[in-house]
């Protein structure tokens, strides 16, 4: 099973007014997990749309599990096999979660009672609600709202698996529990997560796309973006605190005692006789494709 | 079950409307009793005018304010279904408000056959109901906006309400005219005008279903 995306266009609007979000996207998208990453406005929310089957493409073709998204009869197809969490969650306060869950099953199509019910209660053990199951989810909190948003995408027990800034205002503890998640739910299914936190990539994807202005600038594995980087990297220490520049992409700062630590990226730190190289991450390959450099 | 959590989802304030204007049109001909005529013109207001605004005000929100509209276009089923569920849940709330007001109106002692036989009555609040639910959920489609489908409705409503002697009178316009069997429930033009409620209900509902069809637009 795999999603094939051929010279996917989609435009906003018409005339004078006329927004290209997606300009052209080729991806072929196999088993396991993907990462989508990409600055806010690339395009990702936008194909990750046209994937669930909520916007239609004006160009090109998206092929998910052999069924053809620009028709209806295919969209609801993939509907049946898809679990979808969206960027923006949005929940019924006064339901509680498991009622949240019942409604979301019986939309699903899982009409047996008795079987949707156990279902829905595997599926909040699942994702660690079980002990607040029976409390309104206005009481919930952001991270406790997420997991009650990847539990409606499972309850289908989805073949593909579609998480839309999932990580997006959740605290590193909950963000941690969340990717490892992901990466079980990912052995037996398609997990497209579409981020622009890089870290959330890094620690999760062995295959990823990076989108940006509706194009894909790369696509491969995480080690052959961190690659692109290789003798790009470098540590600059200053005591002044002066940011380094010269054509220099700050990347992190560390504060120290006796001044302050920049990581950068670019192609020649000569400027400053103290640069060390160092070993590029993920984040560092991403800000130098971003340059334009890679 | 579909229904019992449709009727959960839905937002307390806007069964508080309904509620609210029952509760003083129950009270009004309570302090009108005695006076045949202004009792009956009171649940005829209501009945006629007053549960059809409602229903298409209600309506207007039913599907653009869900909270969680784009998990539901993401559900494996047609979009259309929505739409009826949802309009399906009001016609029920409005029934049980005329329901429960024609058994008040019994029991104190209200006549309300000048408004036809018991089932012929039920015409007078359903048709324009159905009418002013179909045209709020397209209106509220296609502007994107509840609001801007209870507005139309309301202008419609108050247009109708102003002009009843022109509609009533044009050649045409007759067959459109919402109050009908509230107010001129002799015209010869009667059953053709509620045919006309009928199909006209139908259509717009399905221009709406097929209007939510473009998920995108309410992303």
């Amino acid at each position: 099973m795999e999603i094939q995306i051929t010279q996917l266009c989609k435009t906003y609007g018409s005339g004078a007014k006329a927004v290209q979000a997606l300009k052209g996207v080729d991806l072929t998208i196999g088993p396991g997990m993907f990462g989508l990453l990409g600055p806010n406005g690339a395009g990702k929310t936008t194909l990750m749309r046209i994937l669930a089957g909520l916007v239609n493409p004006t160009g090109g073709k998206a092929v998910a599990a052999g069924n053809d998204l620009s028709t209806e009869r295919g969209k609801v197809a993939v509907k049946a096999i898809l679990g979808y969490l969206p960027q923006e969650l949005g929940l019924y306060p006064e339901l509680t979660a498991r009622q949240f869950l019942d409604y979301m099953a019986i939309l699903k199509g899982l009409d047996e009672g008795e079987a949707r019910r156990a279902r829905v209660g595997r599926t909040l053990e699942l994702v660690g609600l079980a002990d607040v199951a029976d409390r309104k989810l206005k009481g919930f909190s952001g991270g406790m709202k997420r997991r009650v948003g990847i539990a409606q995408a499972l309850l289908n027990d989805p073949q593909i698996l579609i998480v839309d800034e999932p990580t997006a205002g959740l605290d590193p503890e909950e963000r941690i529990r969340f990717r490892n998640l992901l990466v079980d739910l990912a052995s037996d299914r398609i997990v497209i997560l579409s981020t622009h936190i890089v870290e959330d990539i890094s620690q999760t994807c062995r295959d990823m796309a990076v989108l940006d202005h509706g194009q894909v600038r790369f696509r491969g594995s995480p080690a052959e973006l961190i690659a692109r980087a290789q003798g790009m990297v470098w540590q600059v220490h200053t005591e002044n605190g002066h940011k380094p520049n010269s054509g220099l992409v700050v990347v992190s700062t560390l504060q120290l005692a006796d001044g302050v630590q920049y990581r950068v990226v670019g192609r020649d730190a000569s400027a400053y006789p103290d640069a060390r190289p160092a070993q590029p991450s993920l984040e560092d390959g991403y800000v130098w494709l971003m340059q334009g450099e890679a | 079950m579909n229904a019992l959590y449709h009727l959960r989802i839905y937002r307390r304030e806007h069964l508080a409307l309904p509620a609210g204007l029952w509760a003083l049109f129950v009270l009004m001909v309570a302090f009108m009793r005695g006076d045949a005529q202004r009792t009956f013109d009171m649940a005829d207001a209501f009945l006629g005018f007053v549960l059809p605004l409602m229903a298409g005000i209600l309506a207007a929100s039913a599907i653009v304010d869900d909270t969680a509209l784009e998990l539901q276009l993401a559900a494996p089923r047609a979009p259309w279904r929505i739409l009826v569920e949802r309009l399906a849940l009001l016609v029920a709330i409005i029934a049980l408000a005329a329901f429960a007001y024609q058994l008040y109106l019994a029991v104190v002692g209200v006549d309300l056959s000048a408004l036809g036989n018991l089932a012929a009555r039920q015409l007078t609040w359903l048709l324009p109901s159905l009418a002013l639910m179909g045209l709020s959920s397209l209106a509220a489609l296609a502007f994107v906006q509840g609001t801007g489908g209870a507005l139309l409705v309301g202008l419609i409503w108050l247009l109708q309400l102003l002009l009843r002697g022109w509609f009533v009178a044009s050649p045409w316009a007759r067959y459109l005219f919402l109050f009908m069997r509230a107010r001129y429930t002799t015209n010869p033009a009667l059953t053709a005008n509620e045919l006309c409620l009928a199909g006209l209900a139908v259509a717009l509902v399905a221009a709406a279903g097929w209007l939510l069809r473009q998920e995108e637009r309410y992303l």
